[in-house]
């Protein structure tokens, strides 16, 4: 049985401003 | 770059970035040199299939086996915006 497939999110980021911590 | 030209393009992750999982965050993020991106679930999936190999396009295709509907525009969208923070670079088709 195939597995249902996933709602899609559109996709998005946030940007965290660090010190080059990176 | 054209919708058409993006769609024919193999993005990959820029040479100083790399791609992580954040145990605290519970999500998965992007290791820039001045900034930490946070992603969610689908633009995950989205990077994790950007090997400079793949085609944008080839990624929608990628992505239908697991979602109910990718819209290009979206995934096209994301990765220019990545892009111009020069997170994620495109190889020509």
């Amino acid at each position: 049985m195939e597995s249902p497939l996933e709602v899609w999110e559109t996709p998005e980021f946030d940007e965290i401003a660090v010190a080059p911590v990176t | 770059m054209t919708a058409v030209d993006l769609a024919a393009a193999r993005p990959r992750l820029a040479r100083h970035v790399r791609i992580s999982f954040d145990r605290t965050r519970q999500r998965h993020v992007l290791l820039h040199p001045e900034t930490v991106v946070v992603l969610n679930g689908t633009g995950a999936d989205i990077l994790g299939l950007c090997d400079g190999r793949r085609t944008v396009a080839e990624i929608v295709t990628a992505l239908t086996a697991r979602y109910d509907s990718v819209p290009e525009g979206e995934v096209q969208r994301f990765l220019t915006r990545l892009a111009a923070r020069r997170c994620v670079e495109f190889a020509d088709g």
